[in-house]
């Protein structure tokens, strides 16, 4: 994200304070990722439209005490996401859902030279379904959302060494399971 | 059952059915209901602090005003009646003793 972009966007925030109408811009930009973000986690499309509402809701009721803290802006929306479906699951109690699109799995496994059939990718989900739920996290946030372990630091709330380590293991486990040659930051 | 529930979907969702969902007249709309609800929370904050402030004011006031008087001197006043009654009392009306002499010596029992 170029500076300028930055700037605009804490220009759009700054009107927004005083008139909640400029923050339509910012919700138009990104609600499509954010519903995305929150459907790979919920799997239920009435779902994910009431949590993302709730999602723009929060963010526009706190914009005053927003403050820059090294990250875009859109990192702060998928903070507010992520608490919102983390909420869902605890008030529920239920087992936390990925669903995960076949083309970007198809994707990531042809940038790690792995091949591309139904047995692979059954032992895939079988060792997703036996990840720790934060690991998972750190791996949606930086295959499935392009996000850099500063990001996902922030949205997680964790540290920036905590957010490598956690996908470091992750990896190195898929490692051992596939013979992949993908590293915890994305490259062969 | 695993730690996670892993589903895997053939596409991505589409960004016109994506856009269904997309409402933001409904965000702002519920925006303002809130600030509504909070506004009104906030008064009514207000209006109790306020409240209870005027009570502890008042309350301090009625105790002031009861220590004054319960300062104020009284005198003892021993009054004797022609009959030969007596009564005692303090300035501020609390009898003491109120007796007949002619009670004293066997009844008791008017003695206040």
């Amino acid at each position: 994200m170029s500076e300028a972009e930055i700037l605009h966007e804490y220009s759009i925030l700054d009107r927004s304070k005083k008139d909640p109408k400029a923050f339509g811009e910012l919700y138009e930009k990104y609600f499509d990722r954010i519903f995305s973000f929150i459907y790979r986690q919920t799997d239920d499309e009435d779902l994910t439209a009431d949590l993302c509402s709730q999602t723009f809701l929060t963010a526009l009721k706190n914009v005053e005490r927003y403050e820059f803290r090294g990250v875009p802006f859109s990192a702060w929306l998928y903070k507010i996401a992520s608490n919102e479906v983390n909420k869902h699951y605890r008030k529920k109690k239920r087992t936390q859902i990925f669903s995960i699109e076949e083309t970007r799995v198809r994707e990531l496994m042809d940038q790690a030279n792995e091949g591309y059939d139904e047995e692979v990718i059954q032992r895939l989900m079988d060792y997703l379904k036996e990840l720790p739920t934060d690991m998972l996290h750190v791996l949606q946030l930086r295959f499935f959302e392009d996000k850099d372990f500063k990001e996902i630091a922030f949205i997680l709330d964790i540290t920036e060494s905590g957010a490598k380590m956690r996908a470091y293991r992750a990896l190195d486990r898929l490692r051992k399971n596939f013979k992949l040659r993908i590293k915890y930051d994305g490259k062969e | 059952m695993g730690r996670n529930e892993i589903r895997l979907r053939r596409n991505r969702m589409s960004s016109g059915r994506i856009a269904q969902h997309r409402n933001y007249g409904d965000i702002m709309a519920r925006h303002e209901r809130d600030q509504k609800i909070r506004r009104i929370a906030r008064i009514f904050t207000y209006f109790i602090i306020i409240l209870v402030i005027i009570l502890i004011f008042y309350a301090v006031r009625v105790w002031e005003r009861r220590q004054s008087t319960s300062k104020q001197p009284t005198a003892f006043v021993e009054k004797t009646y022609d009959d030969g009654g007596s009564q005692s009392f303090y300035s501020d009306g609390i009898i003491v003793i109120a007796a007949y002499k002619s009670s004293l010596s066997s009844d008791t029992s008017d003695i206040r």
